[in-house]
């Protein structure tokens, strides 16, 4: 079955119409009426994306679905007129609309918009295309750009480097990537070189000052006081070993730096210092992530922080407290035994039930967790409002008879109170933990083999009508040939 | 009166006392208020129970923990999990640091032998007080690893309690033992210097605890922590059987978490003596093994086992209920006596069917082992209680 892509006839007439308006002689091919595309999407279990009119539809035997965009809280968000999807190996499709990018999850009848984030092409999106590492090429009118499928920011190729004036359509094949312009086409290659991800020597990381050294054989240690912020400094050399060098096939002109600490998934601007602001006392790793213009990420430049504690926090003090309490109290039953005759055992036992008892209240009142069994309870008392998503970390198991196993860490008997000590090994340092999750899939699944696997976040929306399923992010998708 | 949850007297001082110089100490008209509280005699029975429940509690977590603690012993699973050690105080002070693979598994097998015998109630001062070490070490190492929880904080102070206790005088081996070939004591009082103190001690730290897990939630959050969308959040975001049901509703979940807000912060008021704490204990101890329930239907964040188990331990009357048996099997007509035990079965039915069918099939032998143990016991407790081989007489109020 085909799918027609492209602008209904009051559209095109408009276009058209505009087109003559400003006097340009050439109508570019791209924008020429609607397009008909040679493939549907199909999805799991037999349901297949197809685009009708401009509308997205999920057709399931007889079952026909429009999909729409849930928003907002009050407002939902519409996709408008649907013009390209791009399917992604881990099952989700990226659709590129009039109103942004969105993304399809084969079972979930609504659409969730990509929030394009600081670097990602802005404009309407007229094309979308996911290469073989899971990073989604987005067509605008304004340009063509690659970002981050889960966190949405990224990075624009020169105008320079593209084949004349757009509108531009994408498409991949294989290892590269295929811009085509109105000018014809411009192929980019070498987009999945694992060897481009160890270079970046052009790059320059500091920490208050310090250079950071890739090479060394543990991470620098940094002290700091309980509140200072890190400084992070990036900056690419100007010499012939410039960013312009990093790309292969493609002159990366630009670059960016991100930065996430104690392996965090969520990699963060070197403008947002949110996850360093609150660093509380102890030991912190901080790891410094290049990416070229192409979006390859280099190995991390890592600092250790270690940040001091207040006196209020140290051994000494809280040992010395505890040490004044308890002879305060011990003094106070003391006085009192010599009025009443109580025997110093029952002295002894009174001040020891007086001061637990005033240390549990003491950690009510402030919690902290390293206080242990005096610990406080601060958690779950976060309150959410009806604009926020819920997230629920899980690993996808697909069979070879294309069945979903859905697990958390928890239930799979992995992790003891967060996911993601499991999740994290997983998608940013997968070369033992992969082999190790593979390694015990059959414990896992007796009787079934497993082809991929995937760490996922189910994403609940939560409105004013109730809570709604919105399409899942895929943090890491893994198949038995290798990883993505 | 049936006998749960716990109507504990404090002033029981002109009751009589099994002989004990501590007791006249405590009962002397010299001692105050604070002494007789904590110091009074008790009920070695209700000890015993509570010292059976706080062990089998314990078991549960240290099997638990000892996925992470080997874990991290063997090298087994750092390939797959990441942690680090980040100690909690108690072991930072101590200068403790992790056990390496021999330390881990001595700790371990120790500690359930400690467990078992202060199950039995053998040699059970030596194995109440090698379990409260022992546990204590082993949850701070466990804690240490990952993320510190409050599921086991009262289990702790229950622990400690029970080893400066009397905990082995009555439903255990040690008691049997030293009875054995004594005439009966039918006619004794139930009241054991010092048994009262780990009960409260417990009772105490369980108030304290719920009484700040909800003003907390406010103090962090405000009122606008229970809008119904932080429940759902939770809900949601740890995802069990019954969370995409109850979450579906943001009126129920304000109802919910509204509800917990007043079970927790008026927790305290079990504490309270008289018939107004009575009262209360009848409304609030239902209450927060409900919300524990409930909350395992709704939310992956754990059984909780640990707490509401030892709650429970700590607030039931456990010396009355055999009599409190015995009267509904002598004063009720047959018909309403099938009801009851219908009605208790098929409470019993309905726990499996929710709880644990849906386990794996280790866990529900685990389960069926405890719970046939636990009934083992139950069944030493009634013929201990019948004959007066616990020393005391049952009825007797502590």
């Amino acid at each position: 079955m085909s799918i027609r892509r492209g602008p209904g006839p009051a559209a095109i007439w408009l276009l058209a119409l505009g087109v003559l308006a400003i006097g340009g002689g050439a109508v570019p091919a791209l924008a020429e009426g609607p397009r008909v595309a040679a493939e549907s999407r199909l999805e799991r279990d037999g349901a297949r994306l197809e685009v009708r009119e401009g509308r997205l539809v999920r057709v399931a035997g007889a079952d026909v679905a429009e999909l729409e965009a849930l928003g907002g809280p009050e407002a939902d968000v519409v996709m408008g007129w649907v013009w390209d999807l791009a399917p992604d190996p881990s099952g989700l499709t990226y659709v590129a609309a009039e109103r942004g990018v969105f993304v399809v999850a084969p079972g979930v009848t609504t659409v969730a918009e990509v929030v394009r984030q600081e670097g990602a092409p802005s404009g309407a999106p007229r094309s979308v295309a996911m290469d073989g590492r899971r990073r989604l090429w987005i067509a605008t009118e304004k340009g063509v750009g690659v970002i981050d499928v889960n966190l949405g920011w990224g990075l624009c190729l020169p105008p320079s480097e593209l084949p004349g004036p757009g509108p531009f359509r994408l498409r991949t094949e294989g290892e590269d990537l295929v811009v085509q312009g109105a000018s014809g086409e411009k192929r980019w290659s070498g987009l999945g070189d694992p060897a481009a991800e160890g270079a970046f020597d052009w790059l320059e990381v500091r920490v208050n000052g310090t250079p950071l050294d890739r090479a060394a054989a543990a991470p620098p240690s940094l002290e700091l006081a309980l509140g200072d912020v890190p400084i992070i400094q990036a900056s690419a050399s100007t010499g012939a070993a410039g960013p312009g060098a990093a790309g292969k096939g493609a002159r990366a002109t630009k670059w960016i730096a991100r930065y996430r600490v104690n392996g965090h998934h969520w990699l963060r601007s070197l403008d947002d210092d949110e996850a360093l602001c609150d660093l509380a006392p102890g030991r912190h790793r901080l790891e410094i992530f290049g990416y070229d213009g192409l979006l390859r990420r280099s190995r991390p430049w890592a600092v250790e922080l270690l940040v001091r504690a207040p006196f209020y926090y140290r051994k000494s003090f809280l040992v010395g407290a505890v040490g004044v309490l308890g002879a305060g109290i011990l003094l106070l039953f003391t006085l009192r035994a010599r009025r009443r005759g109580t025997p110093p055992a029952r002295v002894l036992a009174s001040s020891a039930i007086l001061g637990t008892i005033c240390l549990q209240v003491a950690a009510g009142i402030w919690p902290h967790a390293k206080g242990w069994p005096f610990v406080g309870y601060s958690m779950y008392s976060e309150p959410f409002d009806p604009t926020g998503y819920v997230h629920e970390a899980l690993l996808h198991f697909q069979d070879d008879r294309g069945r979903l196993h859905s697990r958390s860490a928890y239930s799979m008997g992995l992790a003891i109170d967060n996911p993601w000590q499991v999740l994290h090994p997983l998608i940013y340092d997968n070369g033992p933990a992969v082999d190790r999750m593979w390694s015990i899939m059959p414990t896992l699944f007796p009787g079934k083999r497993i082809t991929s696997f995937q760490v996922v976040s189910e994403r609940t929306k939560l409105t004013t009508k109730g809570p709604a399923q919105v399409p899942h992010l895929v943090l890491a998708h893994f198949e038995r040939e290798g990883v993505r | 009166m049936s006998p749960a949850p716990g109507s504990e007297s404090t002033a029981q001082a002109s009751a009589p006392a099994t002989g004990a110089t501590a007791v006249d100490a405590v009962d002397s008209p010299r001692a105050g208020a604070w002494e007789r509280f904590w110091f009074g005699p008790g009920s070695g029975v209700r000890l015993g129970v509570f010292r059976i429940i706080v062990m089998v509690s314990a078991y549960d977590a240290v099997n638990r923990f000892q996925f992470s603690v080997f874990q991290h012993a063997s090298e087994s699973g750092t390939s797959l999990v990441q942690r680090s050690w980040n100690p909690v105080f108690l072991l930072e002070v101590l200068g403790v640091e992790p056990p390496g693979e021999k330390t881990a598994v001595a700790v371990f097998w120790i500690l359930i032998a400690s467990l078992v015998c202060g199950m039995l109630g053998l040699a059970t001062r030596v194995a109440t007080a090698v379990a409260a070490v022992l546990f204590t070490y082993w949850a701070a190492v466990h804690y240490s690893f990952g993320q510190p929880h409050h599921d086991c904080i009262v289990l702790t102070f229950a622990l400690w309690a029970l080893a400066f206790a009397p905990a082995g005088h009555a439903v255990s081996v040690d008691g049997l033992l030293r009875r054995r070939g004594r005439p009966s004591e039918g006619g004794a009082v139930d009241r054991v210097p010092g048994a009262a103190f780990p009960i409260r001690f417990t009772r105490v730290s369980a108030a304290i605890g719920y009484f700040f897990a909800g003003s907390t939630k406010l103090a962090l959050g405000g009122l606008g922590w229970a809008n119904g969308y932080t429940l759902q959040a939770i809900m949601l975001g740890y995802r069990s059987d019954w969370s995409a049901t109850l979450a579906g509703s943001t009126r129920l979940c304000q109802l919910m978490q509204v509800g917990l807000l007043a079970i927790q912060l008026a927790f305290p008021l079990v504490l309270l003596p008289g018939k107004w704490g009575r009262y209360a204990r009848w409304f609030f101890i239902p209450g927060a093994v409900s919300f524990h329930l409930i909350a395992m239907k709704t939310m992956n964040t754990g059984s909780f086992l640990t707490l509401w188990f030892v709650v429970v331990a700590a607030f039931v009357e456990w010396e009355r209920v055999p009599a409190f048996l015995r009267r509904i099997a002598a004063q009720r007509p047959l018909w309403q006596r099938a009801a009851l035990a219908a009605a208790i079965a098929a409470f019993l039915f309905a726990c499996y069917r929710v709880f644990i069918s849906s386990k794996p099939v280790q866990v529900q032998w685990t389960a069926a082992a405890l719970a046939a143990s636990l009934a083992a016991w139950a069944a030493v407790l009634v013929l201990v209680a019948k004959r007066g081989l616990s020393g005391c007489d049952p009825g007797g109020r502590s």
